[in-house]
C-alpha cells in the first residue's frame, strides 16, 4: 500500500513552551511577552497544559523544567491526549536547583499526533522562568488548565486556561540536555 | 514518467541560525537579542553543536560561519546525522578574513529530509564570530536551544560527536548552510 514520504519541517529534539512546536511560543512573541523571568507558581495544585504536535514517532529520555529563584516543594511533567487522557508523567518530584533546568530520567515514546504537555506544582512558593501573555491569548492556541490537579490525575478535565502564565519546561529526545 | 507530489516546504538558499530551520526562538525569550554582534570564541578548541531541521532534500553548496572583527587561529566546521555521525566536514582552515563570511570550498552534497547538527570549532579564545549572546542570566538558555558542545583536544570535529549541555548562557554563534 502506498503512504506519504513524511513531508514538512522534522520535529525538533527538544520540544518545550520556549520553541515553535508549541504554538504558545507564538503567542509570547506576538503580544509583545517574550520577556522571561522568575515567578512563584499560581496557585497550589493547579496542572498547566501546552498544546503541541509531533510529525514523527520520537523517545523522549528527558522532561526538564526551568526553575526560578527559588525552589520548593514538588512538581509533576506529563503528556497527555488530544481528549485529555494521561499517556506518561514524571510523577512527584522534588523541585532542587536553583535558575537552572532541571532533567527527570524517563522514556515516553510518542507516536505522530496532537498533545498536551502538563505542569503542575503543589505550592505556591515554587518559582520557575516563565513569561506572562495575557491568559487569553494563551486560550487561544488551546493552553488549558485544571485545578487541584496535583500528581497529574489519569485523565484531566481540560477548560480553557485563565492563568496568565507560561513556565519553560519540555521534554527531551537526548539526555544530554 | 514518474508522478511526483509538489513540495509545500520553502528551504531558504541559505539557512542560519536566526532562522527557523536551526530551532534557535527560544533565545529571545532568554534576552538573546535581536541583532548579532562580534563574539569571542568561549573557549580554545570548544565545538559547539546546533540543530538543523531539513524540510525536504536539498543539495549543499557549502558550510559557512561569519567571522568577527578580530582573526585568530583556525576553524573547522561539519554536518553530523541526528545519531550524533560526522557526514560532512570542511578540512581545518586557517580563519581568515575579518567580518567576513567564510565558507570554505568543499565537493556539494545532498542532504535528504532530517534532523541533523552543524558543529563548529575554533581553535583560539581570542577569535570572534558573529553570533547572538546577552550578558544576562539565562537559567541555561543554550540549553533550551538544544545546543550542545565538546571540548575538543584539537580544532578537528571528532567523527562521532559525544556533547554535553552546552555550558554557554546564550551563545549562538552564526553559521549555517548554503543550497544550490
Amino acid at each position: 500500500m502506498y503512504s506519504q514520504p513524511l513531508r514538512g519541517e522534522p520535529d525538533p529534539f527538544f520540544i518545550n513552551t520556549i520553541n515553535r512546536v508549541c504554538p504558545t511560543s507564538f503567542v509570547m512573541t506576538g503580544v509583545g511577552s517574550s520577556t522571561m523571568g522568575s515567578a512563584i507558581w499560581t496557585t497550589a495544585n493547579l496542572a498547566l497544559f501546552f498544546p503541541f504536535v509531533l510529525t514523527g514517532r520520537h523517545t523522549y529520555v528527558r522532561a526538564c523544567v526551568c526553575n526560578g529563584t527559588a525552589v520548593s516543594g514538588n512538581f509533576d511533567i506529563g503528556v497527555y491526549s488530544r481528549t485529555g487522557t494521561r499517556l506518561f508523567s514524571t510523577g512527584a518530584q522534588a523541585q532542587a536547583g536553583i535558575s537552572q533546568i532541571q532533567p527527570i530520567t524517563v522514556s515516553w515514546t510518542l507516536d505522530p499526533g496532537d498533545y498536551y504537555m502538563a505542569l503542575v506544582f503543589n505550592n505556591i512558593v515554587a518559582t520557575c522562568s516563565r513569561t506572562s501573555p495575557a491568559a487569553a491569548s494563551l486560550a487561544t492556541t488551546g493552553c488549558k488548565q485544571m485545578a487541584t490537579a496535583y500528581v497529574l490525575p489519569t485523565t484531566a478535565t481540560l477548560v480553557d486556561t485563565t492563568t496568565s502564565y507560561v513556565p519553560v519546561f519540555g521534554i527531551s529526545e537526548k539526555s544530554w540536555l | 514518467m514518474s508522478y511526483g507530489a509538489p513540495s509545500l516546504e520553502r528551504v531558504p538558499i541559505m539557512i542560519n541560525v536566526s532562522l527557523l530551520q536551526m530551532m534557535m526562538e527560544a533565545r529571545t525569550f532568554f534576552g538573546g537579542g535581536a541583532t548579532p554582534s562580534d563574539r569571542t570564541w568561549p573557549v580554545a578548541n570548544l565545538a559547539l553543536y546546533l540543530p538543523l531541521l531539513i524540510p525536504k532534500k536539498i543539495n549543499v553548496a557549502n558550510m559557512f560561519w561569519q567571522n568577527g572583527a578580530t582573526i585568530s587561529g583556525n576553524v573547522c566546521m561539519g554536518l553530523y546525522n541526528e545519531a550524533g555521525t560526522r557526514l560532512q566536514q570542511t578540512t581545518i582552515v586557517a580563519h581568515a578574513g575579518a567580518s567576513a563570511i567564510q565558507a570554505p570550498s568543499i565537493t556539494a552534497f545532498d542532504l535528504p529530509r532530517g534532523r541533523y547538527w552543524l558543529g563548529i570549532a575554533f581553535s583560539s579564545a581570542t577569535a570572534t564570530i558573529r553570533g547572538f549572546g546577552t550578558s544576562a542570566v539565562g537559567a541555561d538558555a543554550n540549553k533550551w536551544c538544544a545546543i550542545g558542545e565538546e571540548a575538543l583536544g584539537s580544532t578537528q570535529i571528532p567523527t562521532t560527536m559525544t556533547p554535553v549541555a552546552s555550558a554557554r548562557n546564550v551563545f549562538l554563534p552564526f553559521i549555517g548552510i548554503t543550497r544550490n
